[in-house]
């Protein structure tokens, strides 16, 4: 039985072939992750839920399969799992309270997908309640911290899931990305964030925020780890009507070397569109378009207007569909419901009242306003139509070239606000931290599938902090092929 | 209680437009698995998706947008290639997601009427398909919901405000009624809320085009309901505009016990549903291919079926109304017209035989026509021996009786008895013979060319068979005899 010497370096892919050859067992890698986990818990608070007994019972079944002959790409590789994602048995509270003590019945197609492949979903992860925020401070678990700035925040909103593959607890996690909620925290925690084009995996099991905006998304630190991964989950599912596969299938062997760079004509943007945008990412960002324009890469600027609008558009409909999404939760059939209630209205608003967050309350008065009559059209419809041009000006750009360039986030991760841990953190200037996804809604918008990828370091306030820019294609495959250009 | 009739002489005309929900007749609900038949607990039809679990999704099922196919061909409406769901917001407990899949303002079929038999016709607005919600039942201080129908796929229909007199309001509704059922479509049981009716009247000034208020009746579970809560409301709205009071728009329930209408809430303005296109289903594509295919394996239009038992089988009214609203009935009847088509028996007699007799007959053993004590192939073999003159009509009736307390055929039955065909026909042969040998005189007045005296040999013949004897059969071998004596 091989030593394992490092398990926060290891990629699942080699993880998964150690179990396969027998160099050591899916519960060596497991009991290997839990002997961390105390340690990178209290320092990011990035889990809501873990279960070592029922860990070991799931790496010891994969062990009997393997040892029985079964063929699993992924065997032993321990997983993370935001917690909007159902794994049948376990917790799902999207980290509000109107969830506490709901356990899933069912688990998501993804997981299970994963599971049959092997892998072990043997946490679950922070995230800013009902998947709304960039800061992951919403969370009735309190803040996510980031692995290397404790004092600022990990992103939101899958910032439990971001913070665990960046601490090197697992090499795989499972987030949502709704307007960036994958790709932001995966370039504050320094590491990949992919979300997948809309329909590539199938949403079933992931509690639905923005019903067309939503994609379950995958973090690594191992650009490979993705190629092996994406083919399994996206799987077809006649469960969701609106799933329609990875957009093009991926070539493993095109992810892991540099393909003939001097075929690739991208675009970038123009000075116009990064004047909101750090300095210190700037600096990065242009430094990667000079090292890819090295390469052979043909780089043309583009001002892209469509980034003016996107924000305004995005939160219009994501909130009228979150409003319409969360009217579920009526403390009727699940979650806690106040002790006494005079009416059914009572009891209704009460549920809701004492079980949302305030970002959640937010939103959910936003999209009801949106939606409301005398107000749908100036509002509601006219965002449709906003999201129509905005598709079409990204979609006509990734048919064009094979991809673009843009930065994830403007700035770097904000210092957590305050220590509280009640779950309804206001951050100061609650809009204009909508703000910070004014590159990550494109993609959402349009549904086409976009990377975040990290492109350095710098030194700030003393720290040492990760910096990442993002691709969008036209194709799942070909943002892959463009990610590994930038590392 | 006065009828809506009395209030056609009144300066007020009543605008009445009804809704109807009707509950499909599929094996599984719309968006999930579950089945719909009646369960014997609570929550016991139900999974992940009807109860709208976090992170469900709905996937929608063919079955009942079949049965809405049928459902628009039948009324003649016109059907959309492209139509979509979306979703409508209420809080309400017995709403698993706080939002009902419905269709708004893109149903699947628009327009459609249906024709009365005063001829006029009453316009569909629309029918489109959506699911229920679950039921609430009160006891005493506790509220429970049962979450079986939630899910179940509905048919809404929608008249436009044409109709104006109560008696055509019901009309309208009892043919709607016995078409979805002759369709397959629902099984229309009112009592348990399989097909709902709500109603909305206003009145107004003859002559004018302006409208009145409206009012909501909702829930009525029976014709007889809609009758006397229709006739009130009228009348209601009627005393109310007669003294100078205007009408406050309102939803209203109907109080059987007392006929009156009350007021269940004020409607200050429509309701605000928010709706909002689902964003987890495709829009719907009918092709016509798909309708094409749908025709062809639906029961027979309704119209087309009351000019077949009109013209084709020579029923009256009351006789068509009962066969097509038993569908039992109906597939009982065209199976045995089918199989005596050839064999000469008129339409009057099939519907005397399935009607009178026959009808007596299921009536009596409690049954229904799909479970009849004689199948259909075994009546029709009896009918068909008395079509060819092998049976009285009298024996045949003895058959009849016998067949339906043994379950034997006709043949097993005639055994039993001793009655052989030819048997029967023989002795009325030598009776016959004996007879004219018996009557000369008669005879030879008949060979004169007076076929008067036929009468005196009859009655002969009539009592010596003490009736038994079919007078057509007597009447036929009588001549063949005559002719042929010395």
């Amino acid at each position: 039985m091989a030593q394992i010497e490092d398990i926060s370096t290891l990629s699942a892919r080699t993880m998964a072939q150690g179990v396969a050859s027998g160099s050591w067992t899916a519960e060596s890698l497991v009991r290997r992750v839990l002997d961390r986990l105390d340690d990178v818990q209290r320092r990011t608070n990035c889990l809501t839920y873990w279960n070592s007994v029922e860990a070991l019972e799931r790496a010891k079944s994969v062990d009997d399969k393997v040892r029985g002959g079964a063929v699993m790409p992924l065997a032993g590789v321990p997983i993370v799992v935001k917690d909007n994602i159902a794994v049948a048995g376990q917790p799902l509270t999207c980290s509000p309270k109107i969830l506490a003590g709901y356990r899933s019945p069912f688990s998501s197609t993804v997981v299970q997908l994963l599971i049959k492949s092997g892998a072990i979903p043997l946490a679950r992860a922070n995230c800013d309640e009902f998947a709304m925020g960039s800061t992951n401070e919403t969370s009735a678990y309190g803040p996510v911290r980031n692995p290397w700035d404790a004092t600022r925040v990990a992103g939101g909103s899958s910032g439990g899931s971001a913070a665990a593959v960046g601490a090197g607890l697992v090499p795989l996690a499972l987030g949502s990305d709704t307007g960036g909620s994958v790709r932001l925290p995966a370039a504050y925690c320094g590491i990949i964030g992919l979300k997948p084009g809309y329909g590539a995996l199938s949403r079933l099991g992931l509690v639905a925020y923005g019903s067309s905006l939503d994609q379950i998304g995958v973090f690594a630190r191992d650009l490979n780890d993705l190629s092996l991964v994406l083919p399994i989950v996206s799987q077809a599912d006649p469960l969701d009507a609106t799933w329609t596969g990875l957009r093009a299938p991926i070539d493993e062997g095109a992810v892991r070397t540099k393909s003939a760079a001097s075929s690739f004509k991208m675009v970038s943007l123009a000075t116009s569109n990064l004047e909101e945008v750090d300095a210190s990412i700037r600096a990065a960002y242009d430094e990667k378009i000079r090292q890819l324009k090295d390469l052979g890469v043909a780089i043309e600027e583009r001002s892209i207007p469509a980034l003016r609008r996107g924000i305004a558009t995005y939160y219009v409909l994501a909130t009228a569909e979150a409003a319409s999404n969360l009217s579920r939760f009526d403390g009727v059939r699940y979650g806690p419901r106040p002790s006494v209630s005079r009416s059914v209205v009572g009891l209704i608003e009460g549920a809701r009242d004492q079980g949302f967050g305030l970002e959640v309350k937010r939103r959910i008065a936003l999209g009801t306003f949106v939606l409301s009559a005398g107000y749908q059209d100036a509002y509601y419809n006219t965002a449709v139509k906003l999201r129509q041009s905005i598709a079409r000006e990204f979609c006509a750009l990734v048919d064009e070239f094979d991809g673009l360039l843009l930065p994830t986030a403007p700035r770097f991760p904000p210092h957590i606000a305050a220590e509280d841990l009640s779950g309804s953190s206001e951050s100061t200037g609650q809009v204009s931290e909508y703000g910070s996804d004014v590159f990550t809604v494109g993609a959402n918008l349009s549904g086409l599938p976009a990377m975040s990828v990290p492109i350095g370091w710098t030194l700030k306030d003393g720290s040492r902090l990760p910096m990442g820019m993002q691709v969008m294609a036209r194709s799942e495959a070909k943002v892959l092929e463009i990610g590994r250009l930038l590392s | 209680m006065i009828q809506g009739e009395a209030v056609a002489t009144n300066r007020y005309q009543p605008v009445v437009g009804l809704e109807v929900h009707c509950q499909l007749l599929t094996e599984h609900k719309l968006f999930c698995g579950c089945s719909t038949t009646k369960a014997d607990s609570p929550n016991q039809n139900t999974c992940a998706i009807c109860l709208g679990l976090p992170g469900v999704l709905p996937v929608l099922r063919r079955d009942p947008v079949e049965l809405g196919i049928r459902l628009a061909l039948a009324v003649g409406a016109e059907m959309q290639e492209w139509s979509v769901f979306a979703r409508k917001h209420y809080f309400y407990p017995d709403l698993p997601k706080g939002y009902q899949i419905t269709q708004y303002d893109r149903p699947y079929c628009r327009g459609g009427f249906i024709r009365l038999q005063s001829g006029t016709q009453v316009r569909l607005s629309r029918i489109h398909l959506e699911e229920d919600a679950g039921k609430s039942i009160h006891e005493g201080a506790s509220s429970y919901i049962d979450y079986n129908r939630a899910g179940v796929p509905l048919l809404e229909i929608v008249s436009e405000p044409c109709i104006s007199e109560v008696s055509d309001a019901v009309e309208y509704l009892r043919t709607l009624h016995s078409w979805v059922r002759a369709l397959g479509v629902s099984d229309g049981n009112m009592e348990e809320g399989n097909f709902r009716v709500d109603v909305n009247v206003s009145l107004r000034l003859r002559g004018a085009s302006e409208l009145g208020t409206r009012c909501e009746i909702k829930n009525l579970n029976s014709f007889r309901h809609v009758e006397r809560a229709l006739s009130y409301e009228i009348l209601r709205q009627q005393d109310l505009l007669e003294s100078g009071s205007k009408v406050d728009a309102a939803t209203l329930l109907f109080d059987p016990a007392s006929g009156k209408t009350q007021v269940m809430r004020i409607k200050e303005a429509s309701a605000d549903y928010r709706y909002l296109d689902e964003p987890d289903l495709n829009p719907l594509r009918i092709t016509r291919d798909w309708v094409d295919r749908v025709s062809t394996r639906m029961p027979t239009l309704p119209e087309v079926l009351r000019t077949r038992l009109s013209e084709e089988f020579g029923l009256q009214e009351d006789e068509i109304r009962l066969v097509m609203n038993d569908p039992a009935l109906t597939r009982y009847y065209l199976s045995v017209a089918a199989l005596t088509s050839a064999s000469g028996l008129r339409p009057r007699q099939l519907a005397g035989w399935i009607l009178g007799d026959l009808m007596a007959i299921v009536r009596r053993h409690d049954r229904t026509f799909d479970t009849a004590p004689i199948p259909s192939e075994e009546i029709a073999d009896l009918l068909c021996r008395v079509a060819r003159g092998e049976l009285s009509g009298k024996l045949a009736k003895e058959i009849l009786s016998a067949m339906a307390e043994t379950g034997d055929s006709v043949a097993k039955v005639l055994e039993r008895s001793g009655l052989s065909l030819k048997r029967a026909s023989q002795d009325l042969v030598s009776m016959i013979d004996d007879l004219i040998r018996a009557s000369p005189a008669e005879v030879a007045e008949f060979r004169k060319g007076k076929a008067k005296v036929l009468g005196h040999f009859m009655g002969q013949i009539m009592r010596q068979t003490r009736g038994q004897a079919d007078p057509q059969e007597c009447e036929s071998l009588l001549l063949a005899r005559l002719k042929a004596a010395p």
